[in-house]
Order: C-alpha cells, then sequence, then structure tokens
C-alpha cells in the first residue's frame, strides 16, 4: 500500500463524524424557559401547570387534609409511617420528612403561580381577557396555597392576634438570583391572601365555558368563597359575611343528597379535578390511599375516630354516617372508613377543595358570632344542612349553643376533608383530651418550620420547641 | 475545531513522513511462552546497530533494518533476552520466556498494554486465576477485597443488583461517582433502566449483569491520573477496563467446560416476634397506657419463615480457543439459572462471546469481540418496598395470615401478602445487550501503526408487570422498554522507536467520537376483566403512556508520549480533550493531562541485583488532572418540563434553573508509588496519593421558597488521601507443596473542603445525602449527623438522648444532632491464601472493612414501641420493669415510648467487619490418569463457599454489616432499609480442560 493512499485512509477516518454540531443536542421533554411564555399554548400550559402541581398529594392530594383531620380528632392514624405517627403523637422534631415536602410543595405552588402572575402580561397572542383569567387564577392558587401554608406552620389567628410569626412571603416571580425571605407575620400573609383574593374575584369570570373548568378552575365565586374562610379564621365576621353573600350569587346549590363526591355539580365551587392519568398514580397515593380499607386497595391509614363515630351516633339516623365502610386496617384490624373518596385503584377521586356548604356554614357561623341573640337565617342554615342529613331541627336559645350547633354540623358535614384542626383551634380547643403536648397553643400543635429550610436559610425563625 | 483537527492531522503526517527512507521491514509477534499472551514494550533491536522498536499493545512490531542485519535482538524486563537470525523472510515472532514473577505482568492501560515493570501508572489488576469458578453475577465483584484502593460494596442480596465501587475514596457528590467500565476499548453505558417497582432509584441494575465473569481475562483498575487521565472527563472516579480472553496463535484448539451447581441462603436475618409474643406484648403496652386492648386475632404466622427458602444456582460455561499463524479466536457461552433465597427472585442468563483476530497480510490486521448476552429475571420488589418479601415479613403482623379459611390469598393491604404477590401476576425483566467492536490495524512504517476501533454497546431492558385481581382491584400492569445505543469511533496511531542504545520513545495520537441515545417507554393500564388476561391491551384504563428519548455525545482528542532511558528513567505524558453535549455554551471543551516518571533504581549499574534482599525496586511519581461529566443530560439549561396534564389539557412546569457556566468536575492526583521484590519471593508495591477534586458537581440546595429545590453547579472542593499496601509472597515452593500469600490494604481519608453556602448550626456548609448523612465541610462527604442516643435511664426507664451540650434529655431536638461517625471505611482490603499440595488445591480469601458505620433504618420500624402497625424485634421485649434495669426498650407508659424509634444513633452500628469471602478446595485429577484418558488436558472438581463466616461486632443488630441499598449513591452509603443480606452459598463444581 502506497504510503499517500494510507495517509488518506487515515485523514478520512480521523475526519469522519468530526463535526460540532453533534454536541449541539437539545432536550426532547423539556421547553426552554425562553420558548415557554412566547405563546399562547405554552403560556397556557404553564398556566395549568399550577393546577397540576396542587394535585399533588403534598398539597391538595389529601396528605395535609389528613394530617389536619388527625391532629384534629376526626381520624385514628393508625399507618405505619413513623414520620406521620410522630406528627399525630405530637413528638415531632425539624427534620420531618413529610413536613419538608409539604412545605416544598405549596412553594412550588407559590412560585408557579409567581411566575404567571409575572410573565402572562407580556405574551402575545392572548388576549386581555385571557391575561386577565390566567393572572387571576393564578393569584387564586397563590392564595390557597397560602392559607393552607400559614394554617399548618403557624399558631393560628387566634393565639397572638395574628401577630406572631407565619411563613416567607414570596410574590416575585425567581429569575436566578436566590433570595432568603424571613418569615413574615400571620397577619401579614393574610393580608397578601386577601389582596390576591380580592383582586381575583374582580378579574375571575363567574364560570368558564366547560362545565368541569367551572367546577374545577378558579372562578368568582371561589376566590370569594376562600375569602370568607379567610374571614372566619380571622374572625372578621362581617367581611366574612359579606364574602360568603357574593360566593353564593355563584352558580352554586346545596345538594340535596350526599352523592355528588367527585360528581363536578353545583355543590363544587373548586374542586381539583384528578383523574387516572394525571395525578401522578404510581406515585406517591391520594386521599383514597390513606381512608381506603387494605382489601379495596388503599392503605387503611386513616379510619374514623372514636370521637368522630361518637359525635354521629349521639343523634340516630344521620345520613352522613352512611358515608362509610368498613374493612382491614393497616393494622389489619376491622376498622370504618370514609367513603368520600372511593377510589384507591387510580385515585382519581376529585379534591373538594371549597364546597357550596361550607361557604353556608361561614355564613352561619358569621352570622351567628355577628348577633348577641341567635340569629334565625344561622339557624335556617343549620337546620337545612340537619334536614338533609335527616336530622330534627334544632332551636338553639343562645348565641354559644347556636355557634356548638352550627361547628357540629361543620364537622359531621366536612369531616376528612382537612378542617378539623383549624376549627377546634380557632376555638381553643384542646386537639386531645388528657395529652399536654395537643393543648391549644401548645407547640407541636403545629408543624415545625423544615430543618432543611432553617439550614439554608439564616432569616428564617424556626417554630419553638422542634 | 476544523483548524485544530488539520494541525492534528498534519502531526501524524509529520511523524509518518520523518520515518520513511528506510530499506526492510520486519514485522512480527512476541508472546510470553507460558501463555501465549502477548507482550507490550518489548524493545527489538538490530544487534550491533542503533535502529529499534518496541512492541505495541497486542506484542506486534514492525521494524526497518539495514539489509545487511541479521540478527534481532528482543530485551524485556523480567524475561529471559532473545536474539533470532533473521532470515529471508520478514515476518519474526517470538515467544519469550520469564525469569521473575511480577516483573514479567503485563497491565492493560487505556489504548494500550505495558509491562508493569516499565509502566509510570498506577493501577490494579485482577486475572481471571483470582476468579475463576466463584459464582458471581457481576463482574465487578471480583475486585472485592483484591485491588488495594477498591472499596466494592454489594448493595444487596437481591439477584442482580448494583454495587457500589469507590475507587481511593470517591471523587464526586451529585455527579456519578461509579468508575468508567471499559470492556475492550468500549465505555460501557450506565444507566437505571429499570421501572420503580423492584428497583428504587438508588439500587438500580448491575451496569456489568449481561458480562459473563467466565470470558474475562483480567480487570484492570486506572487509579492514578497518570493512567487515568487518557480518559480525560470520565476517568476521575477511576477507570475499569475489562479485557475479554483471546485465542493465541498456533496452538492446537483448546476446550474448556466448567460446571457448577449450588444453594444459598441469607448470611442472617432481622429478628422479629412470634405472634404470641406480639400479642402479649401489645396488650402489656396498652394496659400500662389505659388504652383499650383491641381483639386480636388469634391466628398466627411466621412470614420471615414463608419467604426465605434455599436459593439455587447452575451454572454451565463451554470456551473454545485456539489459531494458527494468521488467525486466532475465542468462542465462549454460558448459561446461568439462579433462584435467590427469596421467594419470587430468579435470574437466567445466556451468553455467547466471539473474539476474532487475522492478519491479512504482514501489515494488515483485523479483529473483532462481540458479546450478545439475554438477562430474563424474575424480580420482587427491592428492600424499600412493602411488596419487598423479607420487607414485609419483618413488617407484616405475625397474626396476619395469608390465606383465607378456604386456602385463598388475602390482599393485607400496604403490607401487602408478598406470598400471594408472588405466586400471581408476573414481574418480570429481560434485557439483551449487545457490546462489541472491529478493529483495523495497519503497519505504515517502521514503528507506525493506525488503528481504526467501531464499538457498539446496545442495552434493551424489557419489563413486563402485572397484579391480580385480589391486590390491585381489577387488576393492574405496566409495561416498560428502555434502550440505550452507543456507537463509538476511535482511531489512533501509535510510534514504538529506539533511538540509539538507550532511547526508547512510545506515542499514541488519537481521536473519537461516542454518542449514545436513550429512550424509554412506559404503559401502564388498570381494569381487566380476568386475571387470566396478561397483556395490557385487555385494560380498560390505560393510566399512562409516555415516551422519551434523550442523546449525549462526546467528542474527543488524545495523545500519549513515553520516553524511557535505558530502562532505568522512565517518563510519561498524556493530554487529552473533551468536547461534551452535557455542559453549557461556556464551557463545551475540557482539557485533561497527566505527567508521571519512574525510576528502575535495580538496573542501575550500583544496584547489586545478586543481592539476596531486592531483585527489583522502581519508584514512580505521578500528577495530573481528570474529570467527571456524570450529570444529567442537560442539566446547564433552564427549562419547564412538558408532558403534565390537567382537566385534561397539557400542563408545564418548571423543571430547572439555567447554568451557561456548568462544566467539568475536576480531580488533580499526585500519586508516589513504589514497586519491589524483595527476598526473591515477595512482591511489595506500595502507593501514597493525594485527590483533590475542584469544581465539584453538585446539586446546591435552594431555598424551596425558589420553587426549586436544588440546581447543579461546579462548587466545592473534596480531597481523598490515602495509602495503599499490595504484598504477594511464596512462603513455600516445593515440588508436591507451594503457599501463596496475598494481601492489600488501602487507607483512605475522605475530606470535604468547601461547599457552597448551606450551613448547620456549627456554621459548616453541608449538603444532604439523607436524613441521617451528609457531606460536611472539614468532615467526610459520608458523615451521619444523629442526635446521640444514650440508652435506657435504669431510674427512671425512660429512654435518653445526648443534648448537643451531652446533657441527658428525653426530649432531644433536631438542633442536638451531632457528626456520629462516618459511612466511608478507614481502610478496606483483602488477604488470599493458597495451598497446593499435588493434586489438592486449598484457597481462603478474606475481606474486609473497617472504621465505617453503618445505619439499620429497618430498626426505626421494627424497634418502634409504640405501634401496632406492624411487627417487631424480640429486643423489645427486654423492657424497662422495674428501678435498676438495664433494658433495651422503654418503661410501657414511658413519655418517650413513642419516640425510642426516632432516627438517632440507636440505629447507627459498628459497620467494621471481615469477611471469609470465598474458601475452595480442589482436587486435580493426576497427570498420569489424564493421560491414559487421550481426551482430557485437565479435570478438576471443587466445592466453594461464598460468605461462610463473618466477624462483626458483636453488639451489631442487622442481618449485615456490608449494606449500601441506595446502590452507587455518592451520597448516601452504608444505610439499609431492609436490604437483602449478603448470600451465604456452597458450590460443587467441576472444570474440564479437553
Amino acid at each position: 500500500m502506497k504510503i499517500k493512499n494510507i495517509i488518506a485512509i487515515s485523514a478520512l477516518a480521523f475526519s469522519l463524524s468530526s463535526c460540532e454540531s453533534k454536541l449541539a443536542l437539545t432536550p426532547e421533554q423539556d421547553l426552554t424557559e425562553e420558548t415557554i411564555f412566547s405563546s399562547p399554548s405554552t403560556a397556557r400550559s404553564a398556566v395549568l401547570g399550577i393546577y397540576s402541581t396542587a394535585q399533588t398529594l403534598e398539597f391538595y392530594g389529601g396528605m395535609p387534609q389528613m394530617i389536619e383531620e388527625y391532629m384534629g380528632d376526626n381520624v385514628e392514624f393508625v399507618g405505619s409511617f413513623p414520620t406521620l405517627q410522630e406528627l399525630r403523637d405530637f413528638t415531632t422534631i425539624s427534620n420531618n420528612s413529610n413536613v419538608s415536602t409539604i412545605w416544598q410543595e405549596h412553594y412550588r405552588v407559590i412560585t408557579r403561580a409567581n411566575k404567571v402572575i409575572a410573565n402572562i402580561p407580556s405574551v402575545s397572542g392572548l388576549s386581555d381577557a385571557e391575561k386577565n383569567q390566567f393572572v387571576g387564577e393564578a393569584k387564586f392558587l397563590r392564595a390557597l396555597a397560602y392559607l393552607q401554608l400559614v394554617n399548618m406552620y403557624a399558631q393560628p389567628f387566634q393565639v397572638t392576634t395574628g401577630t406572631n410569626l407565619g411563613v416567607p412571603l414570596v410574590i416575585d416571580d425567581f429569575t436566578g438570583t436566590i433570595t432568603y425571605p424571613a418569615r413574615a407575620t400571620v397577619n401579614q400573609v393574610h393580608d397578601q391572601i386577601k389582596k390576591d383574593l380580592t383582586e381575583a374575584a374582580a378579574a375571575l369570570p363567574a364560570s368558564h365555558a366547560s362545565g368541569t373548568d367551572t367546577r374545577g378552575r378558579a372562578t368568582k365565586g371561589a376566590a370569594n368563597a376562600l375569602l370568607s374562610r379567610l374571614y372566619l379564621y380571622r374572625e372578621e365576621w362581617a367581611n366574612a359575611i359579606t364574602a360568603a353573600r357574593a360566593a353564593i350569587t355563584g352558580p352554586y346549590t346545596r345538594a340535596t343528597d350526599y352523592t355528588f363526591y367527585d360528581k363536578n355539580t353545583a355543590e363544587d365551587v373548586f374542586t381539583i379535578q384528578n383523574s387516572a392519568t394525571d395525578n401522578g398514580r404510581t406515585g406517591s397515593g391520594g386521599w383514597a390511599s390513606f381512608y381506603t380499607p387494605a382489601p379495596l386497595g388503599g392503605r387503611g391509614d386513616a379510619p374514623f375516630s372514636a370521637a368522630l363515630m361518637a359525635a354521629y351516633e349521639a343523634e340516630a339516623g344521620d345520613k352522613r354516617y352512611l358515608l362509610k365502610r368498613t374493612g382491614a386496617a393497616a393494622d389489619q384490624l376491622n376498622r370504618t372508613f370514609t367513603s368520600k373518596f372511593p377510589d384507591a385503584v387510580n385515585n382519581a377521586d376529585n379534591s373538594p377543595v371549597i364546597r357550596i356548604t361550607e361557604v353556608y356554614l361561614n355564613l352561619a357561623e358569621a352570622l351567628a358570632q355577628s348577633n348577641a341573640l341567635p340569629n334565625a337565617e344561622a339557624i335556617d342554615i343549620m337546620n337545612w344542612f340537619r334536614n338533609r342529613a335527616g336530622l330534627g331541627i334544632k332551636v338553639p336559645v343562645t348565641k354559644a349553643a347556636l355557634i356548638d350547633a352550627i361547628l357540629l354540623e361543620r364537622r359531621k358535614e366536612l369531616a376528612f376533608e382537612g378542617f378539623r384542626r383549624m376549627d377546634m383551634l380557632r376555638y381553643k380547643q384542646n386537639l386531645r383530651a388528657n395529652n399536654p403536648l395537643a393543648a391549644y397553643g401548645g407547640q407541636k400543635t403545629i408543624l415545625p418550620i423544615p430543618q432543611r429550610e432553617l439550614d439554608n436559610n439564616k432569616s428564617l425563625v424556626p417554630n419553638p420547641g422542634f | 475545531m476544523k483548524r485544530k483537527l488539520l494541525a492534528f492531522l498534519l502531526f501524524g503526517l509529520f511523524a509518518v513522513t520523518s520515518a520513511i527512507a528506510q530499506n526492510k521491514t520486519i514485522t512480527g509477534r512476541v508472546v510470553g511462552a507460558d501463555d501465549g499472551l502477548p507482550l507490550p514494550g518489548v524493545s527489538v533491536r538490530v544487534k550491533g546497530g542503533t535502529a529499534g522498536t518496541t512492541t505495541g499493545a497486542e506484542g506486534n512490531y514492525s521494524l526497518s533494518v539495514p539489509a545487511n542485519a541479521s540478527v534481532l535482538t528482543f530485551t524485556y524486563i523480567g524475561y529471559v533476552s532473545q536474539e533470532i537470525t533473521i532470515g529471508s523472510g520478514s515476518r519474526v515472532d517470538v515467544r519469550l520466556v520469564t525469569d521473575a514473577k511480577l516483573l514479567s505482568e503485563v497491565v492493560v492501560v487505556g489504548y494500550g498494554a505495558q509491562s508493569r515493570a516499565l509502566s509510570t501508572q498506577s493501577t490494579s489488576s485482577v486475572s481471571a486465576e483470582s476468579f475463576k469458578n466463584v459464582p458471581i453475577i457481576s463482574p465487578q465483584q471480583i475486585l472485592q477485597g483484591q485491588a488495594a484502593g477498591v472499596n466494592m460494596v454489594n448493595s444487596s442480596g437481591l439477584l442482580g443488583a448494583a454495587s457500589q465501587i469507590t475507587i481511593r475514596g470517591g471523587s464526586s457528590l451529585t455527579a456519578g461517582g461509579q468508575p468508567l467500565y471499559v470492556i475492550d476499548g468500549v465505555p460501557l453505558n450506565t444507566g437505571n433502566y429499570t421501572q420503580t417497582q423492584g428497583a428504587p432509584a438508588g439500587a438500580g441494575l448491575n451496569p456489568l449483569l449481561n458480562i459473563n465473569a467466565n470470558d474475562i481475562e483480567s480487570m484492570t483498575v486506572l487509579k492514578d491520573a497518570s493512567a487515568a487521565a487518557i480518559y480525560g472527563s470520565r476517568g476521575s472516579n477511576g477507570v475499569i477496563l475489562i479485557k475479554t480472553k483471546s485465542g493465541a496463535n498456533n496452538s492446537a484448539t483448546k476446550i474448556n467446560i466448567d460446571y457448577f451447581n449450588g444453594t444459598s441462603q441469607p448470611t442472617d436475618i432481622l429478628k422479629y416476634m412470634t405472634a404470641d409474643q406480639w400479642r402479649t406484648f401489645r396488650r402489656d403496652y396498652l394496659v400500662a397506657n389505659n388504652t383499650a386492648v383491641p381483639a386480636y386475632p388469634t391466628t398466627s404466622f411466621d412470614w420471615a419463615d414463608a419467604v426465605v427458602r434455599t436459593g439455587k444456582m447452575n451454572n454451565f460455561n463451554a470456551s473454545a480457543s485456539g489459531g494458527n499463524d494468521k488467525t486466532k479466536f475465542y468462542l465462549g457461552g454460558t448459561f446461568a439459572d439462579e433462584s435467590g433465597y427469596t421467594v419470587g427472585n430468579d435470574l437466567e442468563r445466556l451468553s455467547g462471546r466471539f473474539n476474532f483476530n487475522h492478519n491479512i497480510s504482514e501489515k494488515v490486521r483485523v479483529g473483532l469481540n462481540y458479546n450478545l448476552a439475554r438477562v430474563n429475571s424474575d424480580r420482587i420488589g427491592a428492600e424499600n418496598s412493602t411488596y419487598a418479601p423479607l420487607t414485609a415479613a419483618y413488617l407484616q403482623l405475625p397474626y396476619v395470615m395469608p390465606y383465607d379459611a378456604n386456602g385463598n390469598f388475602v390482599n393485607t393491604g400496604f403490607v401487602q401478602n408478598v406470598l400471594g404477590l408472588e405466586a400471581t401476576g408476573f414481574n418480570k425483566l429481560n434485557s439483551t445487550r449487545n457490546t462489541g467492536n472491529a478493529f483495523a490495524e495497519v503497519d505504515i512504517i517502521s514503528g507506525l501503526t493506525f488503528k481504526t476501533d467501531w464499538g457498539i454497546d446496545n442495552a434493551l431492558f424489557d419489563e413486563k408487570y402485572r397484579e391480580v385481581d385480589l391486590f390491585t382491584p381489577d387488576g393492574y400492569g405496566y409495561i416498560s422498554r428502555r434502550s440505550d445505543n452507543k456507537w463509538l469511533t476511535s482511531n489512533t496511531l501509535n510510534y514504538n522507536k529506539i533511538i540509539g542504545q538507550n532511547h526508547s520513545i512510545t506515542g499514541l495520537l488519537g481521536y473519537s467520537f461516542e454518542t449514545s441515545r436513550y429512550t424509554a417507554g412506559l404503559f401502564e393500564g388498570q381494569g381487566f376483566a380476568s386475571d387470566a388476561l396478561p397483556n395490557l391491551g385487555s385494560a380498560s384504563t390505560p393510566i399512562t403512556a409516555s415516551e422519551e428519548g434523550s442523546e449525549w455525545a462526546l467528542e474527543s482528542q488524545f495523545a500519549r508520549l513515553g520516553y524511557s532511558y535505558s530502562d532505568k528513567y522512565l517518563l510519561e505524558g498524556t493530554v487529552r480533550r473533551d468536547g461534551s453535549s452535557r455542559f453549557g455554551a461556556n464551557k463545551k471543551y475540557g482539557i485533561f493531562y497527566a505527567a508521571s516518571a519512574g525510576w528502575i533504581l535495580s538496573n542501575e549499574s550500583f544496584f547489586n541485583k545478586a543481592s539476596k534482599f531486592a531483585q527489583f525496586l522502581k519508584l514512580t511519581g505521578s500528577f495530573g488532572i481528570s474529570g467527571n461529566d456524570q450529570i444529567g443530560y442537560f442539566d446547564y439549561l433552564g427549562t419547564f418540563g412538558a408532558g403534565a396534564a390537567y382537566n385534561d389539557a397539557s400542563a408545564s412546569t418548571p423543571a430547572r434553573v439555567a447554568n451557561p457556566n456548568l462544566g467539568w468536575e475536576e480531580t488533580e492526583q499526585m500519586d508516589i508509588g513504589l514497586t519491589a521484590r524483595l527476598f526473591n519471593a515477595v512482591d511489595l508495591q506500595l502507593n501514597y496519593y493525594n485527590k483533590n477534586t475542584k469544581g465539584l458537581l453538585a446539586s446546591v440546595p435552594y431555598p424551596f421558597t425558589t420553587g426549586f429545590a436544588s440546581a447543579t453547579q461546579n462548587v466545592g472542593e473534596m480531597r481523598n488521601r490515602g495509602f495503599e499496601v499490595t504484598l504477594g509472597t511464596q512462603n513455600v515452593k516445593t515440588e508436591n507443596f507451594s503457599w501463596t500469600t496475598n494481601f492489600n490494604i488501602g487507607f483512605n481519608k475522605n475530606t470535604v473542603l468547601s461547599l457552597p453556602e448551606n450551613r448547620d448550626p456549627e456554621g459548616r456548609n453541608f449538603i444532604t445525602g439523607s436524613n441521617a448523612q451528609r457531606a460536611v465541610v472539614g468532615e467526610s462527604r459520608n458523615s451521619f449527623y444523629l442526635i446521640r442516643y444514650k440508652g435506657i435511664n435504669p431510674a427512671t426507664g425512660d429512654a435518653e438522648w445526648l443534648k448537643k451540650d451531652g446533657t441527658p434529655t428525653t426530649t432531644p431536638v433536631a438542633a442536638d444532632r451531632v457528626i456520629a461517625g462516618h459511612a466511608d471505611p478507614d481502610f478496606v482490603g483483602g488477604f488470599t491464601n493458597t495451598l497446593r499440595y499435588k493434586e489438592f488445591d486449598l484457597s481462603a480469601f478474606f475481606n474486609f472493612a473497617y472504621g465505617n458505620k453503618v445505619l439499620i433504618d429497618g430498626l426505626r420500624f421494627t424497634e418502634n414501641f409504640a405501634t401496632g402497625s406492624y411487627n417487631k424485634s424480640t429486643d423489645l421485649l427486654n423492657y424497662w420493669k422495674a428501678a435498676g434495669d438495664q433494658a433495651f426498650a422503654p418503661r410501657l407508659n414511658s413519655p418517650t415510648r413513642s419516640t425510642f424509634h426516632q432516627l438517632s444513633t440507636n440505629q447507627l452500628q459498628d459497620g467494621s467487619y471481615a469477611r471469609l469471602k470465598t474458601v475452595t478446595l480442589g482436587y486435580n485429577l493426576p497427570a498420569s490418569v489424564i493421560g491414559k484418558t487421550k481426551v482430557l488436558r485437565s479435570a478438576r472438581i471443587y466445592v466453594l463457599g461464598q460468605n461462610l463466616w463473618t466477624i462483626q461486632n458483636k453488639d451489631f443488630r442487622g442481618p449485615d454489616p456490608e449494606v449500601s441499598a441506595n446502590g452507587a449513591s455518592n451520597l448516601i452509603m452504608g444505610e439499609s432499609f431492609f436490604a437483602l443480606p449478603q448470600a451465604k452459598s456452597v458450590t460443587f463444581g467441576i472444570n474440564l480442560g479437553l
């Protein structure tokens, strides 16, 4: 072989495939930050991305709500996770991994909303109406996240009238520069929620073109309803009444029976839509995985507590007590579970965030609180629900008795949906009898600021005792 | 870039032209006389003249000699020199005879091979002899305890689980920390190719699962920078070169048949209560706490006993090798069938290898190495899953029965009925892998060889899972198909020349391009009319239909230049430039280099080789930089992940923060070594090294308030310092009896030098690995950070922990955590004794690790005092009853009853151990008998035991101190969440040579 030939072959072999462009590869599953807000369809997918995040187990997928129920007295947690048992026992410390993930998912919702709020106004191709709506939806979801977050990680408004530390307020879009926000007070967090919800109520439509969107995406009614919850928790009764009445004017009717769960009926003010395909079925689970007995595909972790059963059994014939099924719990003993979230196979049950029932109960409670004598409208509302439940008319004769009666209906209506702990604490009740750790104001009746965040952000002050 | 390439080619051209103008070219091949294996680096000279060259990696040489030259001399350190008369032909092949052990050893190095005596690189190699017949599933298990400085930990007793290998202490944090595996020049793809079920994120599949250990001739670990820098951006965690067997020219075809059969069982299992113990304990506990006692079922079942079985293994291997003067070949095939010691875990491997070399002419050679393997496995949930048989067995309440009154399986919920799961449905993983390369080599002119090599590594993983109606109402199933297909080319010029009498030069110049495409498809469905329908097409609800694809590419130029003077002074320099698709626009290309030098004192005139004390002495030193690129495909890009959905419309969520400055992690390493042969019987190798990794690729934790958990950045610095000793001694050597000992030990100290801003209460920056483990500045990368458990107070019966200041408390908080040990051992090593008496041989191999802690996380569950949700350890029966009790567990109604199990040093154990890894007793049929058979060349029967005996801390509560349940994770070592212990096995086998 001639030397020249050899050199030619070598040169060929060396230069083969030697092209720089082979290193310039692009991802196939992701869009870059630049492209996402460059077209209406991708921008819309970023808005729906907030809802998609809201579906997660640790946000509105059932875990925080179950924790609220068992730290309250509606549920007896018999599951196997030590981190969840520690919350049940009021003995956790700040490196509890569930506490950390719950915090993380809430800030995911918040920061994803921040991004939409910051970037939607400049998306070309979107109408002003769409922009307003998208920003309004993001503000609603941000408010929802802050309210749930501050409820869990801070002592309630009642302890120091909201002057105690809440959670860090992050409302600006994160574009790469890390900030280390300190905790705002509960009042400051509430003010932000109030502002977001007020703006959202103004920007959002009363309903959407699609029926499931009317139930599953933020609306004017949803913003007002959530506002009534906030005012109720803050004991601003007049505002609660106004907000509740504003919400009730929306396309909502109280259901006549209890078959509305997961059905997107007029009972639903805002319900996170879950399906078999989009809630991360193979991931960590959902409402039903905790609330369903083992043979039906659940974990059997969270049956009725004895106290809740006693509450229903105190008045025979309560139809709400029929929303139950029995089966083997995590400890393989036969226990009673709710049937509100039946689908433990796909965890496709919708998350009932706001029902019109709650709004009416908010209204009733605020009315009862703002009148020295038992308020007639409040009594009517309460009896409407008693009637729906198959119970007889009740006529409390004092303000206190009326409030107690409304709270009892509230407990029995909203059981397992994530309200119980706050409903007890805002009336300064102890979460457990005979357990000083669970007393109103107790250090471990709230969650610790996650140790991971304390390590990372020196501006954060820990909750005491963890 | 094009210009650089041109300059690069011109250099090659210069090398070519400068070497033309000669007269007659002799070519040939030099091999060892005893094994027929090629010898690289042999000096080939014209006797009395100045012309000379050295042999290449495959023992080939070509040399232009004056027309009147008559004799060639072949000299090679450790071998007897030979003089061969040049005949009329142009080919001279030589077989050299050794004159001392070790020094004659040939080591495989990157893009070549070298004589160990003349090498300045720091490597460890393990040859086929050391692992023959050992029932291992994946070849890297060979390295455990056999190579100084290599810490290999089997992650789990699960069949086919990944193992964790760290070479000279890990150099990485969040970037992949496993070494690069290169098989016959083809770097293997490593990745997690399985669905969640059956393989948690950490303990993935073993990347070498499809490689048959029987086909391996040697495994070489490249440890220092001079050895690893030739692999540039992928060398900093070490490189493991696997060379497969080849035939020998001009030898009769040899056939080897090996068969073994054996059984296995767990080395140990955790303690658990019987149903009666549990009921009594629970009743006492509830009564003591004024709680109503539920009516517990009166049934009993021993779950652990039911899921553990006797594992079985069966292995048949046959190979043929041989060759004539132009062609040589190796053919190997294996069928292995293994069932693990827990129900439902089986693995079947069928693999074949064909290695072939042919000389087309005196100057042109071609070859092929090709491996095809299929592994079928029946998988089980792994470790951190209540679907894992042994995990579920520990947790399952002992009164829960697997069957109902009619003998049908029942659903037991979250802690599932694993017996039923294994008996119904299926969980299969079938993988096929094609790995191979083809090459052509041309001698261009005297001493200059061009080689072009094309390789592939195509792996396909198919999973099929089905759960019946009983366990998921209406049934559930998925199929997953993942593939990773690589191709690469490397083109090299090798130049070997001897100038004058003493100057030997070797040069290597190369270009390579490598790319791989990964695809993944997952299809999940639910709702089957019948359990008899196995396929997803029968599902009513398709839950997931997903597809992903990603690609990476690496383009490199590299060069190595070696110089030696009179076999006394050795110098070598290496440089590699890598361009990778994984890094940001500002950091696409990186340059890596190393320089090394050696001094063979024993070749100096002042050295008395006849001395009984020392026969060989070499000092080496090296310094260099290699890198690590093992991060995600596009970590530098800020992205929004598509593919989420809400209310039947597509949703996108932010996935990553942009970082255009993302680049390589670089490790600088200094190595000083001493190689000696002493007393005519002792081979000693000592090495000291200091490795500094800079620009560590780390997932820098972000406050969650940014919306991101972390971002990959180049931050931080880490140091590994260590010392290695390898000792081989020939204690006795007579005709009938011989005894050799091999010992190696590697000490390593890992220290994190700096990390991004993220401070603990002591003000030290750290990065979290797990809830128990973190990398801390000033400490080890694998420091346990835990509340210290003190014990049960004999006076009060309360569990006590220590506050940060050391005072006891019953209510510790997170701020009381301190560094409580580290997961990386102070030293690891191995010790082998091999005895031969007449036809009998006996070998015992221990491996050991010392100074590390392991966290048996499962104890938080089995020692959970307060829960009624799962079974417990019998240790809890030793609870405090009266003042003065030295109890294991607290008083039944102690306020600490529900915190006793909380994460603390109570679960942290001393992980030091020494283990009789293998012991073999064999009998060789005597030559006299073999001769009579006319068919047999050799025959041996043996019995081999694995993991038969373990020495560990007497207080160790856990099945196995050898554990790393998070597989190849750098930041989480030595943690177990019900990891399956290693198997204790005994095998009987036969080796036949025909």
